[in-house]
This record gives C-alpha cells, structure tokens and sequence, in this order.
C-alpha cells in the first residue's frame, strides 16, 4: 500500500495546491515541500526490502475479468529512480519558494509540478506496459503545461507546443509498440515481458517494436534527430529545466532504455541504431553547446549530450556499459541540476542569462561561483567528481564495444573528441559568467541570493563530490542493487574507485580535458565565430520542424479543398450521392426481388389520400421558391397525409405526436416567413441560363432516381414477412415488468427511458441553441419595420374613420377576444391530457 | 374490423347526418373552386366548417354513446374549437385580401 | 396497399431530395422535412402494414405478437419525429440569424457571382 500512496501522494497534492489562493506563495511550498518530503520517505522506507533483491508489489484491481489492473512494482532499478525523482522534486521544490516572483500565479505552478512528479513516479514505478505509456503521457501533458506556464510569452508557447507534439507523437509509437509487445508476450505484465526476453528477440515482429519503442525513448529523450525541442524548452521558469529537463522527465527516455534492456538489447539492430543516435546526439550537443550564448542554451545542449553518452552506453550491449549508464543517469541528474539552479540564480539575480553580456560574477556572488565551478568540473569530468567516474566508465566501454564491433578506433575517438567538446563548454561556461572584469552593464545590481535558493544547489554539489571521492562508500550499494534487479545474478564484476591506474581511459580523460581547455583558448582568439553555431546554423531542426508542420497544415487543407466544398450545394449533392451509390451496392450481388408476402388488398381510400400527399408534397417542392405560403400551406398537406397514415395503419401514438408536432412546426415556419426576403417570380425568371437548367434537370434525376429507389426498396422490404424477435420480448414483458398496456409507450419511458431521456436532453440543448441564437437575433435591415399590411393599418388609425374604409376601425379586436376566451380552454384540456400520464 | 352491430335507433339518424353533412362540405368546396371572386369565396366553405363539421360531430356523437352504452360528449370541445378558431382565419383572411385591393387601387 | 404506401414515399423522397439541392435556405428546410416525413413513414413501414391492430395489450398474460403491430419501429419513429421536429426549429432558427447576419437566404451566405 506504501507503494500506492507515493504515487498518489502528489496528485492529491496537485488537487490541494490547485485549490490555494493565487498569493500563497508560503502555503503552496510548505505543501508541495510535505508531499515531496513524505513521497521521499516512502522511497527510502522500502529500501531494506529492495535491498534484499525483493520486489514489492502492489495490485489493485480494476476490471480483473479483462486484465486490467492498476500495479506498481518496485525493484532496486525503480527504487534508485523514485528517489532520485522525489529527491530532486524537494529540492526543486525548495529552490522554487525563492525563484517565483510573487506576481507569479504559484498554484498552477505547484500543482503541474506535483502532478508532473506524480507521473513520473507512475512511469517509475509502473508493473504494466499500457499504465506505463498512460503515465509516460501524462508526463508529456504535465511538461507542456509547465513550459508553457508565461504564457504570455511567445517563445515559451511555441517551445511548449513543440515538446509536446513531440513527446506526445512518441508516446503514441510507444504505445504501439507496447501494445505489439503485449501482443508477443501475452502479457502487458512487466515481470512476464521481462521474462520473454528470448522469445521477444526472435520474434518476427521484433524489428518493427523495437523501432516503435525507441522512437518514444528518443523522442523523450532529445536524442537525434529528435533533440530541437529541447532547446526550445528552456523558456520554462528555471526550477521546471532543473527538474524536468535535467533530472526527471528527459531521464524517462533512457529510463525506458535501460528497463526493457533485458528484452530489446543484444541484438545487431539494438546495437546500430541505440549506438548511432547516441553518439550522433553526444557529439552534436557537446559541438552545438559550445557555440550557446544563452547560459541555459548551454545547458540544454550539454543535456542533450549526455543524454546522448548515456543512450550510446546503453546501445553498447554489454551489462558493464548498462551500469555505467545508469550510474551517469544519476551523476548528469544531480550535477545538471545544480548547475540549472546556478543558472537560475544569476538570471534572478542579474537579470540576463547572456553570456556575452555577464563576467566576472564571482566577485560579487562568491558562494554561487565556487557552486556552479564544482558543478560544471563535475560535467566536464574532472577528477575526484562523480562525473569523472562516469566518464572514465565510458570511455573503458567504448574501447572494449569499439574492439568488439570493429569501430576500434571510431567509437574512442567519437568518445574523446565529445569529452573534449564538453570541457571546452563547461570552461567557457564558467569562465565567461564569473571570471574576467565585473560586468557593468547588467539588468540589475547582482548579489549573493537568498539562502533558500543556494542551498538546494549545494546540497547537490556536495552529493557530486562525495559520489566522486568515495563512489564505493556512498552510491555503491545501491547501484548495486539496482543493477541486480536488472540484470539479476549475473552482475558482472565492476570496481567504482577514483583511481585505476595508469589506463587508455585515464589517458583519454587527460586529451579532453587538456584538448578542451586549448580548444576554448582558441575559441577565445576568435571570439566572431562564437555566435552563432558554425557549419550547424543552417541545418536548425527546429526549421525542418517549423517547414514540416507548415506543410501538413498546408497539405491538409490542400486535401479538404479537393475532397471538400465550402458549398452547402456541392456537399448535399455529395451526400446523397453517397447515399444512393450505398443502397446500390447490394444490388450489384444480388437482384432486386419483391417478396413473397401478399400484397393486402388494395383500398381506393388509401390511394386517394396518397394522391392528394403526393400533390403536396410535389406541389410544395414547385412552389417553395416563389410561393413560399403556398409552399408551407401544402407541406402541412403532405404532413397530415402522413399522421393519417399513420393513424391508418394501427399507430395513434405517433400520429397523435405527428399532428402536434406538425402543427407547431407550421406555426414556427409562419413567424418565421416574415425573416426571409422578398422574391418575385419575375425577378429572376429570366437569369435561366443553361448552367442553371442544367443543374435543375441534374438535381431532378436525383431526386427522382432516389425516389424510385426507395420506393423500390420500401416495396421490397414490405412484401416480406416481419421478422421481429424484439416484438415478443416487449409484448411479454410490458405488463407485468411495467404495468403498461399500451406497448409503444411502454418501450419509450421504461424499457427505453434512457433513449428517451437522451432525446429530451437534444431537445433542451436545441431550445437552448434557440434561446442563444435568437438573443443576439439581428434582423435583416428591409425586415426591421412594421410589415406592410400592419403599416396601412396604422396610417389609418392617424385619419379620422370614415364610413367607406373596407374594415372597421379596431377590427383585430374581435380574433383577440375570441382567443382570450378560447386560450384557458385549451390550457385546461392539455392538462386534463397531461394527468393520466402514459398508460 | 370487428363486426359491431350498430343499434337502428343510432345508424339511421348517424349515416343521415354524415351524408347530409358530406354533400355540405362537398357543395361548399364546389362553390370555393367555382365562385368568380375572393369575396365571395369566402362564404362556400364555411357551410362545411359550420353546419358539415356539426353534423358529423353530431353523428359522432351519436354511433360513440351508442357503442359504449353511455353518454359520450367529447366532441362538443371540437365543435366549440371550430367554431371559435373559424372566424379568426376568416377575418386574417380578408384583412388580407383588403391589403391586397388597397394596394391595387394604389397602382 | 404496399404499392401505394411505396409510391409515397418515393414521390416524399424525390421532393425531399430535389428541395435539399435548390440553393435557397427555405428551400432545403422545406426539402428536410418532406426528407423526414418519408423517413419516418419508411421505418413505420418496417413493421409492416397492419391495420386495426395498435399495440395495446387487451388482457394480460401471455400474447402472440402476431396478433399486433409492431411497436419497436413505432417506439423508433415516435423519437424520430421528436428529434425531426428540433432538428427543424433549429435549422429555421439558424437560416433566420443566417439571413439577419449576411443578408441573403442563400445557404453559402452570399449571392453566387453568376
């Protein structure tokens, strides 16, 4: 149950912080810094069960006959990432008290990151594919509500919307390719689709789920070609990039990676692609984030990066290169972050985050320097820092996989020349922002910041120092652990210690950083070329993005002028061409045949009154354009044909409703004639051009062929015998289930009270589209004044009577008293028709 | 149709007053296709909505109470509904027609 | 009797359809009614044609369907004209504000250029 509650934890967070008023700054941060603190101890409660390589489980059933249930499952693997991700949530969380303005709306802030934290403890701790994907999601959803939170601003929209189509277009891969997996394993359980590793490798479908699979774990990840969107990103407020962009969300990615590892890894494919987008992505970031100018464009670019390092480590296909992988996870995790939060402080503190406009910092703010040179020596690999341990772990693993695939010499040199990259921009970093002549020219005056804001920075800091002066002492055992639960008894044997020798990696770790350090001495010479990005600048990602959404939009409504007419005409016509190539179809199989029913006997009465309908309605369909009266005076014929029909044919309920219905549907299409323009036959009769007879002549084949072909078809259907099983089921039961005789009635308000229900509720949305529309109803202008005949009425009522006016003066008075007299009548009949109800 | 045996003392008098009531309407429609004017065209049919819609009510009237062995008077409520709404339309009516010959004066 | 009961709604079906192409609004709303009373009387005629038989139980107990008409296409086409009727008001209502707002009865909202 402790399980459950850690993931529940911060969405009820979430709701709570969600309720607190605007200006709560204090409140929201005390409750978001309980939630996290409380989710923390959780974690770290289990650890003794996780520690003896138990799995503590967690089911709660939901529809158990379809297998679904909700289950979270926590082994040593999940365990290390639930605290890594409920740690950084309360330090971020601590951080955030001191970064947001008080102007700044806290609670939507609060609350999507607690519910941002809340997913991603799902996606951590989930025990099934398809919960997993759900949270994966979620987490992309959260994301984009949190970089988008100014959203006043332009860029912080756009960087939004980009993250998340997408993450969210790699979350549906994802899903497919979980989908396919349960598929294979028959299993959405994560115990049992890590045990089908085998089964899954050789499957025929393993090629298409792992390209699925790793297109949700590269999109979510910023790896290339993938990487643009997080750049863009960075608009978020600086505790969101330390939280998501750093150690949480992006880590999702390779999380995923290194959680299906025992299934998807091994293979050829695996090794080629994992490798060639990691190290693509390693080498483009460290190159593209030497040429930033804004400090968290540095950073961003640096992440992607790492992330990279950390995808080609998982690529390498073997258990040593997996635990290096993991263990940079966790040392990119805390030294990132703290140099996020650095960033944060200096933007806070001097109002820019330009680096060429920031320099000598550390004269002014001494304890963030020495923070932010700790931190950025750390991902530069620096010895007796936990990046250094990493590092030098990668490097070991690139040589021994680079021997092993034949790229002897591609794969260290790639590495190399990446570790050279990142300690050039770590130094400029650094060295641009604290070192040099104090700045002049800056925002604000900077000064050391509040406590509250350096200490989450700190604390990181210090974790990276102790990971990397005792790595055995500190992380060891619980890498450990959480290797096991990967890789169960197989560990292979690995050492973590600060020195090994005089090794190749040692040496390689000596080229970068003296190759970095020279590479930024050159930079420095040619300070023109800093800004922007050599040979990259052209090929931006983000504009084969941009290019690509135009042309889908584009093409889309390419597509929807071709298929689709803005004419109600043309689609009318279109439908009921459909409709008539739908009816034929069967034909084209088989042939019309009438049944073999009798007819009944024919009745002269019948026929008459059908002939006088079909007047009506043929008559209404001449006459609607010029006599529009006319028109509606001969629909209420063929509309009370109908009702007789209906009456005829042993249905008074429906021709009860239909005479009612008819006669207010007249009633309303009489007010509403007034609206309409005036139109006199003689007006356009002579624009009859041969487009125009054409179309007529068109449109009446039309209509006269979908005539026949219902008439048709009707015969068809009513020669043969009735075959209605639901008939019986209503006739046995209406009486005594309902206590109703009258069967059709019984259907409507019990058997089928919902539909009748729904119906009601169309009706009411109807008369309220009504009330809308008429509210702001604004008439045309030549039908605002008074209708003539009213018009002539009122001329007359200005002149004295006369004796020879055709009508007496007030003459309207006399229909006026008679429905005065005749209104309550018809009141009291409807009611005493109301009251029995349906019987 | 079930077969009912209609009392002689109700079908005579009913199928009387339906067929007078019939030849009623029916004159007075003839007269609304062959009169020469609107005016006048008034007048046939209200033979039919009046005395014609009276006698088949009465009939109603009639065959019902002698069907169900009691007093039925329900189409008293239809007569009365008649002949209230009757005068309305009538009255629009020439209040339009009036308009119409005003207008043509006019011209 | 099936004849007939056919020949009306095929001669309801062509006005109807035949008014919905005409490009004046009035015009497709009248041709959407005569559209739905054909419908309507179409579903009732699946239940076939059955005269002086409404489903109304006499007396209780067990009763032979085939002895009534049939009540579902009846229970069906009650909802129906319901749903047909606010369907109508509604599209009368929007030809209005059509007309208010764009000063033409043409259903595109403008006169076409020719």
């Amino acid at each position: 149950m402790l399980l459950t509650l850690i993931v529940l934890l911060p969405f009820l967070g979430s709701v709570c912080a969600a309720l607190l008023p605007a200006n709560a700054r204090n409140a929201e941060s005390w409750l978001s810094g309980v939630v996290t603190v409380a989710c923390m101890a959780l974690v770290a409660s289990l650890y003794p069960q996780v520690a003896d390589g138990e799995v503590v489980r967690a089911i709660i059933p939901w529809l158990p006959q379809y297998g679904l249930t909700f289950y979270l499952r926590m082994d040593g693997y999940a365990w290390l990432f639930a605290m890594l991700v409920s740690l950084m949530g309360a330090l971020v969380v601590l951080y955030a008290r001191y970064y947001m303005s008080p102007e700044d709306p806290v609670p939507r802030f609060f609350s999507f990151l607690l519910a941002f934290m809340g997913a991603m403890l799902g996606i951590v701790l989930s025990g099934n594919l398809i919960q997993l994907v759900v949270f994966w999601e979620l987490t992309s959803l959260t994301s984009f509500m949190l970089i988008a939170y100014w959203y006043h601003r332009p860029d912080a929209r756009r960087g939004a919307r980009m993250a998340m189509t997408v993450t969210v277009a790699g979350g549906l891969c994802l899903l497919l390719g979980a989908l396919m997996l349960g598929e294979i394993v028959g299993s959405y359980d994560l115990d049992e689709v890590l045990a089908a590793g085998n089964g899954i490798r050789e499957h025929p479908w393993y090629t298409p789920v792992l390209v699925l699979v790793l297109l949700g774990a590269l999109t979510k990840s910023a790896q290339f070609p993938f990487h643009f969107w997080l750049p863009h990103a960075m608009a978020a407020p600086t505790p969101v990039s330390a939280y998501l962009h750093s150690a949480a969300m992006v880590k999702a990615g390779v999380f995923l990676l290194a959680r299906l590892w025992p299934v998807l890894a091994g293979t050829d494919e695996w090794f080629w692609i994992v490798c060639s987008a990691g190290a693509s992505t390693l080498l483009l970031g460290a190159f593209c984030a030497t040429f930033q100018r804004d400090m968290k464009g540095v950073l961003a670019y640096s992440t992607i990066s790492h992330l990279g390092l950390i995808t080609l480590l998982l690529g390498m296909n073997t258990p040593l290169a997996l635990v290096a992988a993991v263990f940079h996870m966790m040392n990119h995790a805390t030294f990132k972050a703290s140099l996020f939060m650095a960033t944060g402080i200096v933007d806070h503190e001097t109002g820019t985050r330009d680096l060429k406009k920031l320099c000598g910092l550390r004269y002014r703010m001494p304890v963030t320097a020495t923070v932010a040179i700790v931190a950025a020596s750390a991902m530069a690999g620096v010895p007796l820092l936990n990046g250094f341990l990493s590092k030098e772990m990668f490097f070991e693993e690139s040589i021994i996989a680079g021997s092993e695939s034949g790229l002897r010499f591609t794969l260290p040199a790639v590495a190399t020349l990446a570790g050279v990259f990142s300690v050039a921009y770590s130094v400029r970093f650094i060295h641009q922002v604290f070192f040099g002549p104090p700045a002049e020219d800056l925002p604000r005056r900077p000064q050391e910041p509040t406590r509250g804001m350096i200490v989450p920075s700190a604390l990181l800091v210090a974790a990276c120092l102790l990971v990397g002066i005792l790595p055995s002492r500190t992380v060891g055992p619980l890498l450990e652990t959480s290797m096991r639960s990967i890789l169960g008894p197989d560990l292979p044997a690995y050492r973590l210690a600060v020195w090994h020798g005089f090794t190749v990696p040692f040496y390689m770790s000596l080229v970068a950083l003296t190759g970095g350090v020279a590479l930024y001495v050159l930079l420095c010479f040619r300070k023109k070329t800093m800004v922007p990005t050599p040979l990259l600048s052209r090929l931006d990602a983000k504009r084969a993005f941009d290019v690509i959404n135009v042309a889908i939009v584009r093409g889309a409504g390419r597509l929807a002028r071709f298929l689709f007419s803005r004419r109600l005409q043309t689609q009318l016509l279109l439908i009921v061409l459909l409709a008539l190539g739908v009816a034929v179809l069967p034909f084209l199989v088989t042939e019309w045949t009438r049944g073999d029913m009798p007819l009944t006997p024919p009745d002269p009465l019948f026929a008459l009154l059908w002939i006088v309908g079909a007047a009506c309605a043929i008559g209404a369909a001449l006459q609607a354009k010029f006599h529009r009266l006319a028109a509606l005076i001969m629909l209420g014929g063929a509309g009370l044909v109908t009702c007789l029909t209906f009456a005829w044919f042993s249905a008074p309920d429906l021709a009860l409703t239909q005479i009612a219905v008819e006669v207010v549907t007249i009633v309303l299409f009489l007010l509403g004639l007034r609206w309409l323009p005036r139109r006199l036959a003689f007006d356009t009769v002579d624009r009859q051009t041969l487009r125009a007879r054409a179309r007529r002549t068109r449109d009446a084949i039309i209509a006269v062929t979908s005539g026949i072909g219902i008439a048709a078809l009707s015969f068809a259907a009513l020669t043969r015998p009735r075959q209605s099983r639901l008939a019986a089921f209503f006739f046995d039961r209406s009486v005594e289930e309902a206590g109703g005789r009258n069967v059709v009635n019984v259907i409507l308000v019990d058997f089928r009270g919902f539909d009748t229900l729904g119906e009601i509720t169309v009706v009411g949305i109807v008369a309220l589209i009504v009330y809308a529309l008429l509210r702001r109803f604004r008439p045309a202008p030549e039908s605002i004044g008074v209708p003539r005949a009213q018009r002539d009425d009122v001329l007359q009522g200005a002149l004295p009577e006369r004796l020879d006016d055709p009508l007496p003066r007030g003459y309207m008075k006399i229909p006026a008293v008679l429905l005065a007299l005749a209104l309550p009548l018809v009141r009291v009949c409807l009611f005493c028709l109301l009251l029995p109800g349906p019987r | 149709m079930t077969e009912i045996e209609l009392p002689l003392w109700a079908s005579v008098p009913a199928t009387l007053l339906l067929i007078f009531g019939g030849l009623l309407t029916v004159i007075g429609s003839l007269g609304l296709l062959r009169l020469p004017d609107f005016y006048s065209r008034m007048h046939p049919p209200t033979m039919g909505t009046t005395l014609g819609a009276g006698c088949v009510l009465i009939a109603s009237m009639i065959v019902s109470s002698a069907l169900m062995h009691r007093p039925v008077v329900h189409e008293l409520l239809i007569t009365l509904f008649v002949v209230m709404t009757a005068p309305v339309t009538a009255m629009l009516l020439i209040r339009a027609a009036i308009h119409r010959g005003r207008l043509r004066n006019r011209k | 009797m099936e004849i007939v009961y056919a020949l009306a709604i095929g001669v309801l079906t062509a006005s109807g359809v035949w008014l919905l192409l005409r490009p004046r609004t009035f015009q497709v709303l009248m041709g959407l009614s005569l559209l739905s009373y054909a419908t309507n009387i179409f579903i009732f005629g699946m239940g076939r044609l059955v005269m002086y038989r409404p489903p109304i139980i006499e007396e209780a107990g067990a009763t032979d369907p085939s002895l009534y008409a049939d009540p579902v296409p009846q229970a069906l086409v009650l909802t129906a004209i319901v749903i047909g009727f606010a369907t109508t008001a509604l599209t009368l209502v929007v030809l209005l504000a059509l007309r208010g707002l764009t000063g033409t009865d043409h259903v595109d909202g403008r006169e076409p250029e020719s």
